[in-house]
């Protein structure tokens, strides 16, 4: 069941919790609203599910409208951010609950219940956790009791509130890749809001980035994280080197960094920032042509495969982040308090009023201009 | 810091769990221990014991006989409805008052929250005072009541309105917390999988609170049985009529019958300690309760 979301608005008091958002989300697809927290993406799902009221806007699924429609005929399961099981209940009767309030005539007998009951506890791997309370399972386990619940009265859309929020690193882990195999068994269309940025890129089809209720960028993982629309997605999406400066007749200038930006010939002195991923800067021991820039490493943290390496920049007196592969740290043997050049692949330019364009451009071509790139502090989300 | 003495106090009071430095000295502790056991035998065990010997101070037959006097169990019948018309009716509001407060968004919440308080701070005279100017025979509303032939002050529909102003709070302040701190997650859960309002009250909402509504109940019970200087304003003190325990205890009193008044008081003491003893165990139960979610992490 596809789902549309049009011009919807929602205030509360004086905060504008979604301002005019629009949404096509896609039959089958495993949808990620991500934003940081007060960015709209509950308020959103809330009103998806019907447990909310757009101010004004409409809600449409597979086309039809639906925003008026009371939340037990929009045939949509809700798993909450901290599960809100039914703490008198056991674990069999919180997921035969929905069965259960169904109108008389719709119900299923009492044995066709517990079969669909023990089927969904087997599918959660639970079954021998039926006559247990809440409070006696583990994180992972309740938030596999709340999709199993969810699931029982057949839903055509699954609505997930930071499902994976409350759990630890490494249960959170292998509930991600279990939630993504069972969607791909179900094919149930699926909306969840998370505010990390690696759960909904590794999990989702297509991600949604909302900031201060307006959508910021739509599209796949890898477009979000290669292709960033906007200031705002570049810094909240992984890590970021970032400077500040201006750009004037096609030359950005950060501090002493000059910067040859031809696709902007035509801009008169604009205030600009530019962004370096971390991965996407390189260290050398010795000028090799080019844009680099003379830094000194100041912090070396080996994490696992990738080592993330501090260098200082003493021509605007900051610190950046680089990460180079494990091998060729070995191979550079940088120690702290070396002094290695560092030139950029890929930088992307921001004009700061209003997202008007961007660039990617390849440092290396610039010949021997005097430019060099340069970045920020490191672990800037 | 003071150091540690080689040889420990040793005694009753004495608990080897506890480190020396983190506890008042021996002797502290045994007067504030006396203090208060001393305070609470005086006070109320004391009394207790009491009413119940001075009640069979002329033996069991004459117990009886002032229990089983007409007027007696007339007073008693009175206060038995009385209790259960008005704890029914502060059972419905407590329910509906904290229903609305703690799953709703509204405007004036906090008005009505203080405003449950109020019959806390008004003194029970004063309460029945209020009834008296309102429906009494020079009331606001009196002259109308007597043209259509209703009765309310000096009959058992004041002393019905005195009681349940007088404990109304009870119900609504022991649910308020407990519902607030339960929040909305699960109604909202039940609504999405399809339960309508009354399912999702009757199945999710009513066993979570059951503990504390009947906690609640118990105290305004008590209370409601108990209540003196409102209802001794409205009631006319009308032997056989308008007599509810506690007044019937002063009248005795008054006239010097002191075995009867005793006997008569003897049961309401009953219903103090039936009472404790519900509370405690209410309490256990409650609290056990609490634990186990907190321990679950069920609290937000």
């Amino acid at each position: 069941m596809s789902i549309s979301i049009r011009n919807v608005t929602k205030t509360f008091g004086n905060f504008k919790a979604l301002d005019n958002i629009s949404l096509e989300i896609e039959d089958g697809e495993l949808f990620a609203l991500l934003g940081p927290s007060g960015s709209g993406k509950t308020t959103l799902l809330r009103i998806i599910a019907g447990l909310e009221m757009p101010d004004s806007g409409s809600i449409l699924f597979h086309g039809k409208d639906s925003t008026m429609c009371p939340m037990r005929e929009r045939r949509v399961g809700f798993v909450f951010q901290h599960f809100a099981l039914f703490r008198h209940m056991t674990i069999f009767d919180n997921v035969a609950f929905g069965l259960r309030v169904r109108p008389r005539h719709q119900r299923l007998t009492r044995s066709e219940i517990s079969r669909r009951v023990m089927s969904l506890l087997h599918l959660v791997q639970l079954e021998s956790f039926a006559t247990r309370y809440p409070s006696q399972l583990s994180g992972g386990q309740r938030q596999r009791v709340a999709l199993a619940r969810a699931l029982a009265v057949e839903p055509q859309v699954m609505l997930l509130d930071e499902p994976f929020g409350s759990l630890d690193a490494r249960v959170r882990a292998e509930l991600r890749r279990w939630l993504r195999r069972l969607h791909d068994e179900l094919q149930i269309t699926s909306v969840f809001v998370t505010h990390d940025q690696e759960e909904a890129l590794e999990v989702a089809d297509r991600v949604a980035v909302t900031n201060e209720g307006r959508v910021e960028q739509i599209g796949t993982p890898d477009e979000i994280y290669n292709n960033p629309q906007s200031p705002f997605v570049y810094e909240f999406i992984g890590n970021v080197n970032l400077f500040r400066g201006r750009v004037h007749e096609g030359v950005a200038v950060m501090g002493d960094i000059q910067l040859p930006v031809p696709e902007l010939a035509h801009t008169k002195d604009s205030p600009a920032t530019a962004y370096v991923r971390p991965h996407d800067l390189q260290i050398d021991r010795e000028y090799k042509g080019g844009l680099a820039l003379p830094a000194k490493v100041v912090a070396i943290r080996m994490i696992g495969p990738i080592a993330r390496i501090g260098l200082y920049y003493p021509g605007n007196n900051k610190t950046y982040e680089a990460q180079v592969p494990a091998d060729r740290f070995a191979q550079l043997d940088l120690r702290l308090g070396d002094m290695v050049f560092v030139s950029a692949s890929r930088v992307k330019i921001f004009l700061n009023d209003g997202s008007v364009e961007l660039r990617p451009s390849t440092i290396s071509d610039a010949g021997a201009d005097e430019a060099k790139p340069g970045v920020r502090e490191p672990n800037p989300v | 810091m003071k150091k540690v003495p080689a040889v420990r106090p040793q005694g009753c009071l004495y608990d080897p769990r506890i480190s020396p430095g983190l506890t008042e000295p021996y002797s502290l502790r045994l007067l504030l221990i006396t203090l208060s056991l001393g305070f609470l035998g005086l006070f109320l065990v004391l009394p207790l014991i009491l009413v119940f010997s001075q009640a069979l101070q002329k033996g069991f037959a004459v117990y009886l006989a002032s229990i089983a006097d007409s007027d007696a169990l007339s007073a008693i019948r009175l206060t038995l409805v009385t209790a259960v018309i008005s704890v029914t009716l502060n059972l419905a509001f407590g329910l509906a008052a904290a229903w609305a407060i703690t799953k709703f968004r509204f405007k004036g919440k906090g008005i009505i929250v203080s405003l449950i308080d109020l019959p806390f701070a008004v003194s029970p005279v004063v309460a029945g005072l209020i009834f008296v100017l309102l429906f009494g025979l020079h009331g606001w509303f009196g002259p109308w009541l007597s043209d259509h032939n209703i009765r309310i002050i000096f009959a058992v529909p004041g002393i019905v309105l005195a009681t349940m102003f007088v404990t109304l709070p009870f119900v609504a302040r022991e649910l308020i917390p407990l519902m607030q701190s339960q929040g909305t997650d699960e109604e909202e859960a039940a609504l999405t999988l399809g339960a309508n309002g009354m399912q999702t009250f009757v199945r999710v909402t009513l066993p979570n609170i059951a503990w504390g509504l009947l906690y609640g109940v118990i105290l305004c019970n008590s209370r409601a049985m108990g209540e003196f200087g409102a209802v001794s304003v409205v009631s006319g003190h009308l032997r056989g009529l308008t007599n509810t325990l506690p007044l019937h205890v002063e009248i005795l009193y008054n006239e010097y019958k002191f075995a009867a008044a005793f006997a008569v008081a003897s049961l309401l003491s009953l219903l103090a300690l039936v009472t404790i003893v519900a509370r405690s165990i209410l309490e256990w139960r409650l609290h056990r309760r609490m634990t186990v979610d907190t321990m679950g992490g069920e609290l937000r």
